[in-house]
């Protein structure tokens, strides 16, 4: 085998490894981020709507985090579950608010960050590659995708 | 030497004979006699074949409780269930206790051949067979099925006799399902959201029904955490909404089901068989939109590790050709005349006077605002936020009254132990801070939560008050009259 053709694979291999670690971390971002909205509405919020889909976030992606350790303690990684500087953003200002807009706002951003987590699912499932990871973007997508259409039917 | 010959030969004798009940029940062992019997006029016939289907048939459940979930392959075997029964000499019982066969392990639970479980199975004084199960043989295997009466009759415990729509209010089905070798076919019903953390095999791979790969869960720990949290559904309890969530509720009484829609969340027809351990490989056509799976994933997880003739080896073509046809729906329009004709008994002795009084406070709390119509019932869902309830289903249907004395304990969830836990805050406040502390209860959403409508001291009733509500309420036996709305409106709810 030539050298500039072991070069490349192990580009490849290095490439789609970090593209599944990306996987991981984003989608672990992006769920720690719905995690802490959910709890900021629980804190802030009367709403008793909002408090019951903030209940359900919160549980729903409780787990789906401990099913990303799980799968990055598989492959011998950690986890990144850091929430991205604009959700960090939108946190700190909805922190700041007070009054009915707090609900409303807190719902707005959920919805957010939700079409970001669908986004990120979408792109790995569109891959075809790593079945485990796939698998699991797929699961949360329908999830997702029928949160949207109940909330579209609730409007 | 002579006695124990006897003795070993009357027993076998019996286990013939029982056998012989068991395996032929289907066509001619008489049904149960009721202490509920209605003498009601027009259609009598009908609603009997409604009793015959409702004792009798197991609407298609035998093939997958036996074949893809091993009902009688794993903790609990024939010989063990048929030794329980025979112990008992006809006296009856409301709970048939069972040995186990084999050593098992179920969460944090390690059970040892001998040791007892609690079934909750009950089975009628002078019967041989616990109600609602129904045994056949084919093809040289014994199958196991449950027809309505496992979780919709009950045996009353002071005259040993059938109520016919009262609930198992002790029946034991996580349990049960969690002691056999496959209950991961129900993983739509506990709390596994994703699979994908037991796809670790990258060998057990299935064809999709579009011709793409995909991979199967590792048996053995998805198998191990499915028993855990089916273990963990309290007993006369369980979950039938296939959803991916972990949320049993109550087995409901059938005394209220005049109107529909039924179920707690009020998603059911009477008719709809498949609400209660209906065939799980139902679901596979609408496992895409309902789990997010393709049809030959969901196919291949349930049948992956079925013992038997059913069990899909990864690999070796679509799990889907290995499913038997399907029998067609029953008529089920005689079944739902029998249960709409569902009362239960009159009781034995009743505090008229408390109950009169009972009934006023009824009215003045404003009950009547949600309970009213003939089975003090709406018929309304009403959403989660309103009712202060946990919030793993949208909401639930108001529940109509009659029969309380027998469908105790109470709540959606089976957490109230009485009446007085779930109108008295200084009461249930405690019980929700217990379940708050019990895993068990987190797994299953048991939380004690819902139906925040008092009448307690704080809302300003005294305990005698209180006391004669509960009295008016395990009073009703049928259809109750209502003043008209503007009366029974004039307390507000409090």
């Amino acid at each position: 085998m030539k050298a500039s053709t072991l070069l490349l694979c192990l580009l490849c291999l290095l490439l789609s490894d970090t593209a599944r670690a990306g996987f991981l971390d984003d989608a672990a971002g992006r769920s720690e981020g719905i995690l802490r909205l959910a709890e900021l509405g629980l804190a802030k919020s009367r709403d008793a709507d909002l408090r019951v889909q903030a209940r359900r976030l919160i549980e729903e992606h409780g787990r789906a985090l401990t099913d990303l350790r799980l799968i990055a303690r598989q492959r011998g990684r950690s986890l990144t579950a850091a929430p991205s500087s604009g959700t960090m953003a939108a946190l700190d200002r909805l922190a700041g608010l007070a009054g009915d807009d707090v609900a409303a706002a807190i719902r707005w951003q959920l919805a957010q960050e939700e079409a970001g987590l669908a986004a990120v699912c979408r792109a790995q499932a569109g891959t075809g590659d790593d079945l485990q990871l796939v698998m699991l973007a797929e699961q949360w997508l329908v999830r997702l995708e029928r949160r949207r259409g109940d909330q579209t039917d609730m409007r | 030497m002579w006695g124990r010959l006897t003795a070993a030969a009357a027993l076998a004798g019996l286990g013939v004979a029982a056998a012989w009940a068991w395996t032929g029940q289907a066509s001619f062992a008489p049904l149960p006699e009721a202490a509920n019997a209605q003498p009601l006029p027009g259609a009598a016939d009908h609603r009997q074949a409604g009793r015959e289907a409702f004792y009798r048939d197991s609407f298609g459940n035998t093939v997958f409780l036996s074949d893809v979930v091993g009902l009688l392959d794993g903790g609990l075997q024939p010989a063990q269930v048929l030794k329980a029964l025979l112990l008992l000499q006809g006296q009856g019982t409301g709970n048939l206790r069972v040995a186990v066969s084999r050593p098992t392990i179920i969460g944090y639970r390690s059970f040892r051949p001998g040791d007892m479980i609690d079934t909750g199975l009950d089975v009628p004084r002078g019967g041989w067979l616990p109600l609602g199960v129904r045994l056949d043989w084919q093809r040289g295997r014994l199958r196991v099925g449950l027809t309505c009466a496992a979780c919709h009759a009950a045996v009353d415990p002071a005259s040993g006799r059938v109520v016919d729509g009262a609930p198992n209010a002790d029946l034991n089905l996580g349990l049960l399902l969690a002691l056999a070798p496959n209950s991961a076919a129900l993983f739509p019903r506990v709390a596994m959201p994703a699979v994908a953390p037991y796809l670790t095999d990258r060998g057990r791979s299935v064809a999709t029904s579009d011709g793409r790969t995909r991979l199967l869960p590792e048996p053995a720990p998805f198998e191990a955490d499915i028993d855990a949290l089916l273990a963990a559904w309290p007993a006369g309890s369980l979950d039938t909404t296939p959803d991916l969530v972990g949320n049993p509720v109550q087995i409901p009484d059938l005394f209220n089901t005049g109107t529909q829609p039924a179920g707690w969340s009020g998603d059911l027809a009477v008719t709809d068989r498949h609400h209660g351990l209906g065939d799980g490989t139902a679901d596979a056509d609408g496992a895409p939109r309902l789990f997010g799976l393709d049809p030959e994933v969901h196919l291949g997880i349930l049948l992956q590790n079925a013992p038997g003739a059913l069990r899909f080896t990864p690999g070796g073509g679509p799990p889907s050709a290995r499913l038997p046809p399907r029998r067609p729906a029953a008529d089920g329009t005689a079944l739902a005349a029998f249960v709409a004709s569902l009362r239960p008994p009159l009781p034995q002795q009743a505090d008229t006077e408390a109950a009169a009084a009972g009934r006023q406070v009824f009215l003045r709390a404003g009950c009547a605002r949600c309970h009213d119509g003939p089975t003090l019932s709406n018929d309304t869902v009403v959403p989660v936020a309103v009712l202060g309830a946990e919030p793993s289903r949208d909401g639930y249907r108001v529940k109509g009254l009659i029969g309380l004395a027998w469908s105790a304990p109470y709540l959606h969830d089976g957490s109230s132990a009485s009446l007085a836990v779930l109108l008295d805050r200084s009461l249930r406040a405690p019980l929700q801070a217990e379940l708050r502390s019990s895993a068990a209860a987190r797994a299953s959403h048991v939380t004690g939560q819902g139906h925040g409508w008092w009448v307690d001291a704080q809302a300003g009733y005294a305990a005698a008050e209180q006391q004669a509500l509960i009295a008016y309420l395990l009073s009703l036996t049928g259809p109750v009259e209502m003043p008209p709305p503007a009366v029974a409106a004039s307390g507000e709810p409090p």
